[in-house]
């Protein structure tokens, strides 16, 4: 690590301290790259998904509870960033997408990101349970470590099913935002979970089905990589068709009304759509796309807005009702 | 590649403000929690003196 000298205290003269030489480590590290660390992006799915969680569950919350609450699960998804990028610095490096981010740019050390990641993770799960309560402290703990020791540890490098159990982590928010309220776990969240759970799949394969460079070169078994293009087209179509009949369980066992149903089954229709091209995307024999994979890009900002959408009409129809 | 000593402190600076900032709005935060504690179980913040029987 490259160094810096600084002379410090005015030396020489009997009423002056001596003075000394400190070796500073040039590498002092930018705010923003602390911040990237978080994953903002991922993280403001998640903090969404889980005010929403918190906003639909029967009971009241103090609003400085709740606050509190949207604060530790960001801090909590923000904490899997960084022990993430701590774990996956090598493969980070070989691909374009992540190539730039601090550790394997060479602006932060390894170690700080690790650091800094389990500080967060230990904070955020401490005040959940300190501020909320223990079940959604316990759930948050829970998902952390589903993402860092199931996903980033195992599942990533093995197996191409990877994001399809992985995706189980980010299916979490949602059922601690409901549990920081009533401080337990029925049903509705549940299906909550099964709707991010159904959902990742797609999305994520439709972002690798572009990236499938990326993750070739870091040898990432993402399923474009293992069973080709082809069989990727047909899982996210079959996912989404999954997807849609999970997403109209909230009003199919009466706890949403027609406001959420309806706003449901057209999101269902437009992502069927989106999928099925993706499905009949030109191809050559081999299942490489002839369009420069732009089914499969629209389809990935198309599942984005969907999932945005499709939680947004959980509260209003909660408020039409 | 190195960083001029003029970037090092700034980034150094800017470091430090977010730290304070982070700090402060822990603090404050935590302050609020108990507030709210406070109201919700006043039973949990009774000293010795208030005693059983001064309920």
């Amino acid at each position: 690590m490259s160094t810096i000298f600084e002379t410090v205290g005015a030396g020489g003269g009997e009423s002056s301290p001596p003075s000394f030489v400190v070796a500073i480590s040039t590498q002092e590290t930018d705010v923003a790259d602390w911040f990237a660390l978080l994953k903002p992006r991922v993280m403001s799915l998640v903090v969404f998904t889980g005010a929403i969680g918190l906003l639909i569950a029967p009971g009241a919350i103090n609003p400085v509870l709740a606050v509190t609450a949207i604060l530790c699960i960001a801090v909590g998804a923000g904490a899997c960033g960084a022990i993430n990028m701590w774990f996956d610095r090598d493969i980070d490096a070989l691909m374009r997408r992540t190539r730039n981010r601090p550790i394997p740019a060479g602006r932060m050390p390894a170690r700080a990101a690790l650091g800094f990641g389990i500080t967060l993770a230990s904070a955020s799960v401490l005040l959940m349970f300190l501020a909320v309560n223990a079940v959604a402290a316990g759930m948050l703990a829970l998902s952390i470590g589903f993402y860092v020791f199931v996903y980033t540890m195992w599942l990533k490098r093995r197996t191409p099913q990877n994001i399809v159990i992985g995706g189980a982590a980010g299916a979490f928010p949602a059922v601690i935002g409901w549990a920081a309220v009533t401080g337990s776990v029925p049903l509705v969240p549940i299906v909550l979970f099964a709707i991010v759970f159904f959902w990742t799949p797609p999305h994520f394969w439709s972002l690798a089905l572009y990236a499938n460079e990326d993750y070739t070169r870091a040898g990432v078994p993402m399923l474009p990589v293992v069973a080709g293009a082809k069989e990727t087209r047909r899982q996210i179509m079959l996912y989404t068709v999954v997807l849609v009949g999970v997403s109209l369980l909230p009003w199919a066992i009466g706890f949403s009304g027609p406001v959420y149903g309806a706003t449901a089954l057209v999101l269902g229709l437009g992502f069927l759509v989106s999928a099925w091209r993706v499905l009949r995307d030109r191809q050559d024999a081999q299942g490489v796309s002839l369009t420069g994979d732009a089914p499969a890009r629209a389809a990935f900002r198309f599942s984005l807005a969907y999932l945005f959408l499709l939680f947004a009409a959980l509260p209003i129809d909660r408020l039409a009702g | 590649m190195p960083l001029s000593p003029e970037e090092f402190s700034r980034r150094r600076r800017g470091r430090n403000l977010a730290l304070i900032l982070v700090l402060a709005a822990f603090a404050a935060l935590f302050f609020a929690v108990s507030i709210v504690k406070l109201a919700q179980h006043p039973e949990l913040f009774t000293t010795s003196l208030d005693g059983p029987q001064h309920r």
